[in-house]
């Protein structure tokens, strides 16, 4: 991450003041940030359909890492990139396609954490569930909203390559690559966590029932 | 939930996931062509934009680093917290337990 911080910010060059000049070098986080967010979706939908499938802890824990990286990644995006449009296009937010659709489909993360966060049975784990393979609908929309509508974004990753200079497009090859890492890595560490607080609070309604611990044990 | 209301109900989650399609039909058939392909600055003045370029960057990897470093912190948090907990729920059945059983 060190890494694709020095080269973001002092090796790569300055791009033209069409682009935004100085602040496209927002772009070597933005982008990849964008690509963690498709991963966290990913993620959050196989465990979705995983927990719908088979009910396990396992999937339902996939599913909250998921959503929570697809969050914390989206807010990046949200974040980054009007700092970005405040200089190329001379204001921070459009009703843009992309922009647009990538709130949204924030926001359907967002709902989905918040209704999994006060799940007390499985009936509302599934629902939540339910919702968010259902939000993963909108991740096509957000990728290809470029394509298909005329906006201000550009597209980012095109057939004629993105018209990157050969310095900038290693910077952004060693960006996705620490994000990539980072990513996995939260996303194994958080699942691993969520699945430890399922085992606890199982185990602790275990000896309960055993009379092992009270009722209003509350640690 | 009967039957009927979980088909309703997934009827209706079914038509609110595909309504952003709808915005196809607000430029029917309308070609992106090479325009989506390429930067498109000036929603704003973009060009008489004064705002100093270094700001918007420092800003921009701040609020990176501020959000990375809060969720790693807050995984973390939940790491120590389950650490604790497993150890409190060990402590709890090792005072409960017959003598015999205790470690």
């Amino acid at each position: 991450m060190a890494a694709a911080l020095f080269m973001a910010l002092d090796w790569a060059p300055v791009a033209q003041e069409a682009a935004g000049g100085l602040t496209q070098k927002i772009f070597y986080f933005h982008v990849p940030s964008a690509y963690v967010m498709y991963i966290g979706v990913t993620a959050c939908v196989l465990g979705s359909a995983g927990y719908l499938a088979q009910r396990t802890p396992g999937w339902d824990a996939l599913a909250q890492s998921g959503a929570e990286l697809a969050v914390v990644f989206a807010a990046i995006v949200l974040i980054s990139g009007p700092l970005w449009a405040r200089k190329a296009w001379g204001v921070y937010w459009a009703w843009d396609p992309r922009l647009t659709t990538t709130l949204l489909g924030t926001l359907i993360f967002v709902a989905y954490l918040v209704l999994h966060s006060t799940a007390t049975g499985e009936a509302e784990k599934k629902f939540a569930a339910a919702l968010a393979v259902m939000g993963a609908c909108v991740m096509p929309v957000i990728h290809f909203s470029v394509q298909l509508w005329r906006g201000q974004h550009p597209a980012v990753i095109t057939s004629r390559g993105g018209g990157l200079a050969p310095e900038m497009g290693q910077t952004l090859g060693v960006s996705f690559l620490a994000f990539t890492l980072m990513a996995a890595t939260l996303l194994y560490l958080r699942t691993r966590i969520a699945l430890g607080e399922a085992r606890i609070a199982e185990l602790r309604t275990e000896a309960v029932s055993l009379g092992l611990l009270d009722e209003d044990h509350d640690t | 939930m009967n039957t009927h209301a979980s088909l309703r109900a997934t009827a209706l989650c079914l038509a609110l996931s595909l309504a952003p399609l709808t915005a196809l039909a607000q430029q029917p058939g309308a070609p992106a062509g090479d325009r989506s392909m390429e930067f498109r600055p000036g929603l704003g003045d973009a060009a008489r934009e004064r705002i100093p370029g270094g700001r918007l960057v420092i800003m921009a990897y701040s609020a990176v680093l501020l959000v990375l470093g809060g969720y790693v912190a807050f995984v973390a948090r939940k790491a120590s917290r389950l650490e604790g907990d497993v150890r409190r729920l060990e402590d709890d059945l090792a005072r409960r337990a017959p003598d015999g059983d205790k470690p």
